[in-house]
This record gives structure tokens, sequence and C-alpha cells, in this order.
């Protein structure tokens, strides 16, 4: 620990040196007297003093949490010599807020009886949050010297975005071979009618359509449509994040791709992960109950990272992007290299759906007549991007942050529907 | 009431206290007033109304510099305003722990800008060993005042029991920095 003095030790000495100085000069000897007590106080701090010997540790009642809930720190400080004053102090890391309280706290430390501060912290925004080591300030019996230093700490909280519950999500244009949730277009086992056909040879007797088959007076058998999984790739931009007020298009766009992760994994579909920025990230597709904990995992370590590398998608993994799946992605339309990698997946005929997390409610308008124009010029650059997805037929809709991702997702499908059937 | 407004006023309060008792000393046939004449009971007053403002200012700020120039003042104020003889004189050495409890109650206003939640054993603590301090001084102040009865003020032995006790000072001083130095 690193020992400071105070001010005030300063003070004492030149007010007792400033008596006994004036009873020399001066021949005042009650100029002595009067400074004789801040000199006994020097002295008395300065045989009084001895540095703690501390050590300390600190429990978390646990180290994964949603997001706004609220984590329980303990720090237990046990020390060898009597601390009269032991200030702890939590530096309160930027995504976590004090509940309540001060966030230094003072204690009493007597030899062999260790001292515990609690504090409550609650969570703001997701993400990956290392807690900062708490601070330790010891003071001596007289308020001389400090004894400043850290307590050790290595904790890391790992705070998951909270998954908003969707009812419905996008259907994928295209199925795969494993069963699922997802209604396919061929035919099949199922329980989903498509139609009647002839009876053949080998078809299995318990689907013949007898109403049908005695008024026709053949028989006739029904067909299903086979309910299947589909792939699902999730492509989060991680070009650009607007942020205002502590909050940003990013943080959503992660909570959002999480809520769409579990809905998709719930219905039995594989899911895959693509973070395109400054840093490509990817997850491959996979289904079952651990690729969500892989897929907040990874989306919870979403970071905007600057570059100016022009990379496009073909860097991304071809495993990643399996034929037939369907792209979900999450971006704010701001940075050009994910509008191009995203128009290039569509030319590669990917069944695409573009959310658009906007930028405005975070992007205040300036005063200025130059800035307004400016502002002007901003959304109708956005709205012709949005016009280059329309014409090649991208379902792209725009999500306020803040209100039910499940009105854009329902208007994406719709609109996918309507420019399957145009397209067909 | 706050913690550290309560400190602060029991400091103003005492360096208020003390500035008049200088100033009603004065009053008395005081060396000062004797050479300034029938109004000399102003000097220790002003230099406590400067040394007030300064505690004021010191503990509004707050810094801790300006405590050291209150406190100094009062020293002074009350040192112009000593009569030569008389009951005044004797209480010097209660003058001096009231000078250190008001300086100490200004420095432990100050150390409240730092303070967070502290339990009330910690607060409690301070207090007992302020007031052990103040204790402690005024009765190690009171062995020269007594002394001073005693023997003259002038005197090639006093000045020999001076340099002796200033010689004396310093070595404690300097055994206890260098202990301070090894220790932490």
């Amino acid at each position: 620990m690193t020992l400071t003095t105070t001010p005030k030790l300063g003070a004492y000495a030149a007010l007792g040196a400033a008596g006994l100085l004036v009873a020399l000069v001066c021949g005042y000897p009650e100029a002595a007297v009067l400074g004789l007590p801040f000199i006994v106080a020097v002295l008395a701090a300065l045989a009084l003093v001895e540095r703690p010997q501390m050590h300390g540790w600190i429990e978390v009642d646990r180290e994964r949490l949603l997001e706004g809930e609220a984590v329980h720190l303990t720090v237990t400080v046990d020390s060898t010599t009597d601390v009269p004053w032991l200030q702890i102090a939590w530096p309160v890391p930027q995504s976590l807020v004090a509940m309540g309280g001060s966030d230094v706290l003072g204690v009493r430390l007597v030899t062999g009886i260790p001292a515990t501060a609690e504090t409550i912290l609650t969570t703001t925004r997701w993400g990956v949050v290392p807690l900062p080591s708490p601070l330790l300030r010891a003071h001596d019996a007289l308020g001389f010297f400090r004894f400043e230093g850290t307590l050790d700490c290595r904790k890391t909280l790992r705070i998951y975005p909270r998954p908003e519950t969707l009812r419905r999500a996008l259907s994928a244009a295209e199925t795969q071979m494993f069963s699922g949730n997802e209604l396919s277009k061929g035919r099949g086992d199922g329980i989903e009618f498509a139609d009647v056909r002839p009876y053949e040879g080998g078809d299995r007797p318990r689907r013949i359509n007898w109403r049908l088959s005695t008024r026709l007076g053949r028989l006739h058998i029904n067909e299903m449509h086979p309910e299947r999984n589909a792939d699902v790739v999730i492509f989060l931009d991680l070009h650009s994040d607007v942020r205002s007020g502590g909050q940003g298009t990013l943080d959503y766009a992660v909570r959002a791709a999480a809520s769409l992760a579990e809905h998709y994994l719930a219905r039995r579909d594989r899911v895959g992960v693509i973070g395109f920025g400054g840093v490509l990230r990817w997850l491959r597709p996979s289904m079952g109950s651990r690729q969500i904990y892989r897929i907040v995992d990874a989306l919870i370590d979403s970071e905007v990272v600057l570059s100016h590398v022009w990379r496009g998608i073909e860097i991304v993994p071809p495993h990643t992007l399996p034929p037939k799946s369907l792209i979900v992605a999450l971006t704010t339309l701001i940075d050009e290299r994910a509008v191009d990698a995203l128009l290039n997946l569509r030319a590669r005929h990917f069944d695409l759906a573009v959310v658009e997390v906007m930028a405005e409610p975070f992007a205040q308008p300036g005063l200025h007549d130059a800035a307004r124009l400016a502002g002007r010029l901003w959304h109708l650059d956005r709205a012709g991007t949005r016009l280059r997805y329309r014409r090649l037929g991208v379902p792209i809709v725009q999500w306020r942050p803040g209100e039910p991702l499940q009105g854009p997702l329902a208007e994406a499908q719709q609109l996918g529907r309507r420019n399957r059937w145009l397209h067909a | 009431m706050a913690p550290r407004l309560t400190t602060a006023l029991l400091a103003i309060f005492g360096a208020v206290a003390f500035g008049l008792l200088s100033t009603v000393a004065a009053t008395d046939h005081t060396s000062v007033a004797a050479a300034a004449g029938r109004s000399g009971w102003m000097i220790p007053g002003l230099l406590s109304l400067v040394a007030l403002a300064c505690l004021v200012l010191a503990l509004t700020l707050p810094t801790p510099q300006p405590i050291v120039l209150a406190v100094a003042l009062l020293g002074a104020a009350w040192l112009v305003g000593l009569p030569s003889a008389g009951a005044w004189r004797s209480l010097t050495a209660l003058a001096g722990g009231w000078l250190l409890a008001v300086a100490e109650l200004s420095f432990w206003s100050l150390d409240f800008r730092i303070a967070g939640a502290d339990q009330r054993m910690v607060h409690v603590r301070r207090a007992a060993t302020i007031a052990t301090l103040v204790a402690a001084s005024v009765a190690l102040s009171l062995v020269p005042e007594l002394d001073l009865a005693a023997t003259p003020t002038t005197g090639l032995v006093l000045t020999a029991l001076g340099l002796l006790g200033a010689v004396a000072l310093v070595a404690v001083a300097a055994a206890l920095a260098w202990r301070l130095r090894s220790a932490v």
C-alpha cells in the first residue's frame, strides 16, 4: 500500500515550529506553550503510525446474469493491525449502476476480526464486465497518514442480453432436411394437408382419402407438407454504433439477435451468427440448447472495432452460410461495407431479410442550418439505400429501438411473402 | 445534521469563542493595550476576525491551507492580548489545547469530503481520539506553564534548558521519522 501524508502533518509541524520560533525570537514563552500541543500531536502520530497488513477477498453472488438483474458484491478485509478508519470504494463500471447507498464505505478494522462491506450493483447493458478492484484507503488514528492500495480482484461478470419473447419470426423460404417446426414446400410425412393424388403402389393405406376414393371410384391418398427445420444466420452489423445517453444501436441489435436466436433454436432450427465489422466474427449454424449459450457468449463480446479495411462477404467461411439459409440482418445501414455485403448476399440468392435498427433516435439533429441540411441529406441517403434493397426484392423493415421487435418481423414476413410471390 | 456540517460548526464556534476570549483578555492591562492606548483591545479582535474569515473560507471551499493561517492568527491574537500577569496568563496551556481542538475539528470536517457511508463507530473513535489528544497535550503544556511561574524568564540556565529541549525535540522527531521510514 502506498503511504501518503495529509496536509495536516505539515500544518501542525509548521504551527508547532512557529510557536517555538516566536518564543525564541520575541521572548514569549507562551508562544511555545501554544505551539506545544501541535508538536505533541505530530510526535504522537509519528510514534503510533503503523503500516496496515491487510488482505481481503471479494465474493459475488453470481457471475452470469441477465440485463437488469442485480449482483451482490461482498468485500471482506482482514488485518493484522488495528485500522481506525478503513475506506472501501468500488469504482462502478460503465454498464453497472450502484443501487442506493454510497459507493464508499468506512469501517473500523480490529485485528483478527474481518470487516465486510457490501454493495448491490444493477446491470444496465449486456457485455463482459471485468469488475474493477476495490480501492482501500486506511487512515491512521490521528488523520496524519493515509495508506492507499487496491484489493486484487479478477472477477468478470458476463451480462447476457434479456431476450424479447417472439411469438413468430421470419419463416425461411427453403427448409432443410431435419425435422422442425417450419412447414416445407415439399410433400411427405406431416400433419399439414397439402393435396390429394391417385394411389400408387407403395403408398401407405392409412393415408387413403376414403371419402374422395368412394366418390371417384378410385383410390386417392392425402399428401402432407412435412415439418422441417431451417438454417438461419443472424447477420450483425458491427461497423457502426450510434450512441446517445448511454444507449446505442448496437445494444438493441444484440438484444434482437439474442431474441431471434432463442426463438429459432426453440423451433429446432440451426442458427449461426456473423458479426460483420472491423473484426469478423462468426459462429457456424448449429442447433440445440448449447448453441444458444454459444451465441449469447459470442454476442456479449460484440463491439465496434474501427477499421478502414474494405472487407467483403467473401471472407466469411463457406460453412457459415449454408445454402438455402435465411439471413436476418440487423444493421443501421450506415456503413457502406455492411450495405454492400448484404447486397452481395442477395445476389447469391440467399433468402435475406433486413431489420434496420433505426439510428435516428440516437442522432440528435443540429441546430444550425448547415447541420439541418446535412441531416436531411443523411435521411435521403438512407432512404436511397432502402430503395436499393426493395428493388432487389429484399424485405427491409425499420425497427425503432425500445419498441417490440415482433411488429417489424411480422411486416418483414409479409413483405417477404409478397416478394416471393411476385418473383414466382 | 450532516457530520461535516456539525464538525465545521463546532470548529467555527470554538474559533469564535477563542477570539472573544482573546479580545476580552486584551481589554485588561495588556502590554499591547498599554502601547496602543484605549483601543488596544481591537488588535486581537481584528486578528480573530481575520482568523475566523480564513477558517470559514477553508471549511467552505474546502481546502486545508487557510486552516493553518486561521490557527496561527488565533494564536497571535491570544499572544497579543495576553496580559503581563494575572489569571489569563495561566490559561495559555488551555488555550493551546483549545486551538488544537479547533484545528482537529476543522481537519475532521475536511476529511468528510472523502467519506462515504461510514460506520458510527469510526466517528465515535475519532472523537475519542481527538479528546484524548487534546487532553494529553494540555497536560503536557501545563508542565512548562507551571514551571514558568517558578523560574525566571531570562538567564543562561533557561537558555541552556531551552537549547536542550530543542535538541531533544529534534532528536525525537528524527528518531520517529526514521522509524516511519523503516516501518512503511
